[in-house]
């Protein structure tokens, strides 16, 4: 993190909200194979839990505006090849498409790279990066990336993680899957508990990079292997 | 701020709007993998809408800051994203097979219907008959000296090259996300679809790095582009924008501090109602003082004082300088030979 992003930092934390509480999201042991299917009945058995997502620091001055994405359902499952992650957010027109002036809708799911909510939600710092899953709505697949700090976000070598999502009655749903074990020594480890943290663009309100819904803090991952 | 600058002088009363500039670089560089909606150099008429459509009131630059005139603040101001069909205007396929190879007649058209283009206005112009007027303004990435797409940029991708000033994205750092198009107030950086994020010209560097000027400005038929390092006082660019001062940068009030400079264009006096003519130029001066800042009728003079004198019979080095007998002379690209 820059001094000038420290700042920007700085600007905004009088601003927030106290603390809320993080919701804890339960990944229920799955005996199929749900993989990376949105609509698989086995999401049916796993508890939601509603976190809240508020607009983002902006990080940057190109960034402004206000998120519209208030809520987002979350829910885990384990089976026994990995762990899926499913995110359900209200938008009432899916933007799935990348044109010259539009910016396609997408969701991602953040952990830290050592598994300690010490490491800063926005984005990572120095020495403690974060690995995020990225989904976007035009491609319909996941991208595994890392960062350490503001405007340092970078794709990953090992592409182990899968996404897909279907939009119906003006409802998002993503779910995201990855084995137990990564190749990629950045990835995250998904044991025990973990913090995670929650990220929805809404491409009609020209979200992208940092101008996103975001947790604005750590969630708490229980039941992962 | 680069150590050294490469930069290019447009004589516009050469530019014929032949399109080979435009016709050189989309063959080298935006004829594939989604750019083909792409002229990262075009020509257009003006005055007029151009390319992208109404890029003039497109936002981007920099907010005017107390600083010298042209020098621009330290805050961006807002831009908007031009749009494909109504803005760029799609990569229509054109009928080729049945114009040229079918019986009948059937003319050159384009397959799908179009809404815009680059040159859309070809030749429309302004002014009633018969003082009409209209001149070609080729436009590229005027690789600014304070480029307002590089402060844009949240992620550092895009830098201006110390060595040349060449300004560049980085296409492994770039992630598709615009703010560097908005913040163009030239609009000269588009966004590829295809591949997810953006381009721009890149003033020919490999061929720069050979010592070959761009493609532009080497295939001009017109003789009308000089390129050469703006601190190399033997070059076009040092001449032509602080010697003799007949080379303006476009709209300078974004305070960008471009580097592709032009000549402005003289005209041919309008006519008064008996029909004789009136002394005054048919293009606007203060149209023209919108698009090159206020050191356009002291161009104009000088241009016209040394027209003057050639047609005297007399020297005029800027004449020779502008008229450029020798293709090559026209091009000082060598870094070492050409140091100040």
């Amino acid at each position: 993190m820059t001094a000038r992003h420290m700042l920007v930092l700085l600007a905004f934390l009088p601003a927030l909200a106290p603390a809320q509480e993080p919701s804890t999201i339960r990944a229920v042991r799955a005996a199929t194979s749900v993989a990376d299917d949105p609509d698989h009945p086995a999401w049916n058995s796993a508890p939601a839990s509603i976190v809240k997502l508020e607009t983002a620091f902006p990080g940057h001055p190109s960034i402004s505006g206000t998120a519209v994405t208030q809520n987002a359902e979350v829910r885990a499952l384990a089976t026994a090849a990995g762990l899926a992650i499913r995110l359900e957010w209200s938008d009432p027109a899916a933007d799935a498409e990348k044109t010259q002036h539009r910016f396609a809708d997408g969701a991602a799911v953040q952990f830290p790279r050592d598994g300690k909510a010490e490491t800063t939600p926005y984005m990572g710092g120095a020495g403690r990066h974060v690995n995020i899953w990225y989904w976007n709505a035009a491609k319909n697949a996941a991208e595994n990336l890392w960062a350490d700090g503001f405007g340092s976000l970078t794709r990953l070598p090992a592409q182990d993680v899968r996404a897909s999502g279907r939009h119906a009655d003006g409802r998002w749903r993503v779910a995201f899957f990855r084995a137990w074990r990564s190749a990629e020594p950045r990835a995250a480890g998904l044991r025990g508990n973990t913090p995670i943290a929650f990220a929805v663009w809404n491409g009609a309100n020209d979200e992208r990079d940092g101008f996103k819904a975001v947790t604005m803090n750590w969630q708490s991952l229980q039941g992962g292997r | 701020m680069s150590s050294r600058q490469l930069a290019m002088v447009i004589d516009l009363n050469k530019c014929i709007g032949c399109q080979t500039c435009t016709l050189a670089c989309k063959s080298q560089w935006t004829d594939r993998d989604g750019r083909e909606f792409m002229y990262w150099n075009h020509v257009e008429s003006k005055p007029g809408k151009g390319y992208p459509r109404d890029w003039e009131n497109a936002g981007g630059g920099w907010e005017s800051g107390a600083g010298a005139a042209g020098s621009g603040g330290d805050k961006l101001k807002p831009g908007r994203l031009p749009r494909l069909e109504e803005d760029y205007g799609i990569p229509a396929d054109f009928n080729y097979d049945a114009a040229l190879f079918q019986e009948g007649e059937q003319p050159l058209r384009p397959m799908q219907p179009m809404q815009w283009g680059p040159n859309w206005e070809e030749d429309q112009g302004a002014g009633e008959f018969p003082n009409g007027y209209f001149f070609y303004l080729p436009r590229l990435c005027n690789h600014c000296t304070k480029p307002a797409c590089l402060a844009a940029c949240p992620r550092q991708a895009i830098s201006k090259r110390e060595e040349d000033g060449i300004v560049l994205i980085d296409p492994s750092r770039c992630r598709g996300y615009r703010y560097c198009v908005a913040a163009c107030p030239y609009k000269k950086i588009y966004f590829n679809p295809l591949a997810g994020r953006s381009e721009k010209c890149i003033f020919c560097y490999p061929r720069v790095e050979k010592g070959i000027p761009q493609a532009c400005a080497y295939q001009c038929v017109g003789r009308a582009r000089h390129v050469s390092w703006l601190d190399d006082k033997a070059g076009a660019a040092w001449r032509l924008v602080h010697e003799w001062k007949v080379a303006l940068p476009l709209h300078p009030e974004h305070g960008t501090q471009p580097n592709v400079y032009y000549v402005p264009p003289l005209s041919t006096a309008t006519f008064d109602a008996e029909g004789k003519p009136t002394g005054t130029p048919r293009i606007p001066a203060d149209y023209l003082v919108s698009l090159f800042g206020p050191g356009v009728q002291a161009a104009l003079d000088t241009l016209r004082r040394e027209i003057a004198r050639k047609e005297k019979g007399e020297a005029s080095e800027l004449m020779d300088l502008l008229i450029a007998y020798r293709h090559g002379d026209m091009f000082r690209l060598d870094r070492l030979g050409s140091q100040p």
